[in-house]
């Protein structure tokens, strides 16, 4: 008796491993993830049905001949097409099971037939009920107590009694394990899928919006670039180059310029952070101090002005942003240089008659910290063979691999170096000089540079 | 890549924050939520103790400025101790140095507050 228990059972076992193989298949086909997520067609009903009704059909012909009755997997294919894919499904596959177990015969046909059409049924409705598959736990439950029932109906139904009860005496324990085993693993499948779908699908919109996302900053970027100059003003006596490198797609360095007769005004400035909210904030301070510091005349205290419409403007209180500028106005006439810093790093003017560098250094807080700061404007004779080089942050704090900065040194001597050469030979050879330190190491902040060379 | 990390203690019931590291675009949000978390707390004043603080980028100054202003509104104070030579261009090159209290150490930041 014992070694019959486990003999059967493990037969049984063997169908199930079959059956699980023609799961995983048709589990990774497109009907099936089509109903389970929801989408059901008749044709795909239809391929279903036939396929839990070939799985039923196969779990009675694996069967073990019992005193007439089978011992088997019948129940398995309709429970599982119930349970996944509702109750048309469930019940088509265990009309077939039906068909073919009624065509077999035995004592035990009638009560058999109905019952493996019942589990089709059971488990649609079981679908129906909890509107989803019901989960692995609830399945494999499910399976068993249906096994149980199944046994009860044979012994209500199958006739003579005493032979009902020693068929189901032998099968109870295999069919419990097979059916069970069965459902355990069909139902962790189909769980791994509705996951693995569900994943998908998060990834899928995840993907969208970061496309989209990607798309806005694009234009974005147009626009920022737009507020950039388009081309560079030109003014006899000088040689002039700038650039603008964001570390993202937007950042928050800006350059102006503004020519009005003899008189060429020029601003770059360092917005606090980068990306989207150092862009907003510099597009509101761009403005600002456009409008504050027309027209082209009169003294730097203007900044003033700027200051207090961004404290007063832009929420910098709470956010704690603020921008860092330097405003220059070139004369060509008397070649005179006019400025204030607000917070800015120093400009660097080198000084062709002495081979020297002097710093155009701060004269007012950065704009947007607090209101009411006052902005000193100091002035310098620039003469021929001078370069200022006006420039932002992001230079002197690149770093290299070692996580060294560029830093101020390097720089002066980059631009002592190029200071014969033109305004943009100037430009890209700091940069290149730039690049050669920083070697490959990803550029974390905004560069953005003017360089002004007195020609005459 | 960029490491900060922050140590809380509590002086004379007053936070005390142990920063060191660098303060970067990245690292500055970290700080943000540990300032913000005292600040909702209703906490009038907090110390930053900068000694090991090696970098500090204006994303960095940027949330000291947004804290600092929040702890004004009600009469507090955001008070910084032992700058390196680095951070402190920072503060005075943008002219911050202004607005905040700062202090060369950890403790005479706390003997200030006399509380």
């Amino acid at each position: 008796m014992a070694n019959s228990l486990i003999s059967d059972s493990l037969v049984l076992l063997q169908a199930v491993s079959v059956i699980v193989v023609a799961a995983l298949l048709i589990s990774r086909s497109r009907p099936f993830t089509d109903i389970i997520e929801g989408r059901p067609t008749t044709k795909n009903q239809l391929l279903l049905v036939l396929f839990f009704g070939l799985v039923s059909i196969y779990g009675s012909v694996i069967g073990i001949n019992v005193l007439g009755a089978i011992i088997n997997v019948r129940d398995l294919g309709p429970l599982v097409a119930g349970l996944a894919c509702g109750p048309l499904v469930g019940l088509g596959s265990g009309l077939i099971g039906a068909a073919f177990r009624f065509s077999e015969g035995g004592f035990t046909a009638v009560a058999c037939s109905l019952i493996v059409t019942l589990a089709g049924l059971f488990g649609g409705l079981v679908y129906l009920h909890k509107g989803r598959f019901p989960g692995v736990v609830f399945s494999t439950a499910f399976a068993v107590l249906f096994e149980i029932f199944h046994m009860l109906i044979t012994l209500a139904i199958s006739r003579p009694f005493d032979l009902a009860l020693h068929v189901v005496e032998q099968a109870i324990v295999p069919m419990i394990l097979a059916n069970g085993a069965g459902m355990l693993i069909f139902a962790f499948i189909i769980a791994n899928i509705i996951q693995e779908r569900k994943t998908m699908k998060e990834r899928d919109r995840y993907q969208q919006q970061l496309q989209i996302k990607q798309a806005e900053l694009v234009v974005a970027a147009d626009i920022q670039k737009s507020f950039l100059p388009g081309k560079i003003p030109s003014l006899k006596g000088f040689d002039i180059a700038a650039t603008a490198i964001p570390a993202r797609e937007v950042g928050g360095d800006f350059y102006d310029f503004a020519l009005q007769d003899d008189n060429l005004q020029f601003v770059i400035a360092d917005v606090s952070g980068k990306g989207v909210p150092a862009a907003l904030f510099m597009a509101l301070s761009r403005i600002i101090v456009r409008a504050c510091s027309a027209p082209l005349r009169g003294g730097f205290e203007r900044l003033k002005c700027a200051n207090n419409m961004i404290v007063d403007d832009s929420g910098s209180a709470t956010s704690g942003m603020f921008v860092t500028l330097f405003l220059a106005r070139l004369n060509q006439k008397d070649s005179s240089l006019v400025y204030a810093n607000a917070g800015h790093n120093p400009p660097l003017l080198f000084r062709a008659g002495s081979n020297s560098i002097e710093r155009m250094d701060v004269t007012g807080v950065a704009l947007g910290m607090m209101a009411d700061m006052e902005y000193e404007q100091r002035q310098v004779a620039l003469k021929p063979g001078d370069v200022l080089l006006s420039y932002t942050d992001g230079i002197v704090e690149a770093m290299n691999d070692k996580e060294e900065f560029f830093g101020e040194n390097r720089l002066r001597s980059a631009l002592v170096a190029a200071a014969s050469l033109s305004a943009q030979g100037i430009l890209d050879s700091v940069l290149h000089d730039l690049g050669q330190f920083t070697k490959g190491v990803e550029q974390s902040d905004d560069i953005t540079a003017i360089v002004i060379k007195v020609t005459k | 890549m960029s490491k900060m990390e922050i140590i809380h203690s509590l002086i004379k019931d007053i936070p005390v924050l142990i920063v060191s590291g660098k303060i970067d675009a990245v690292t500055a949000k970290d700080l943000e939520t540990a300032l913000t978390g005292h600040i909702d707390k209703n906490k009038k004043f907090l110390v930053i103790d900068m000694e090991k603080v090696e970098f500090l980028s204006s994303s960095g100054l940027r949330v000291l400025m947004a804290s600092l202003n929040r702890l004004k509104q009600r009469d507090g104070d955001l008070l910084l101790a032992a700058l390196q030579p680095f951070v402190k261009d920072v503060f005075f090159l943008t002219g911050a140095n202004r607005f905040f209290s700062i202090y060369p150490n950890q403790g005479e930041a706390i003997n200030s507050l006399k509380i």
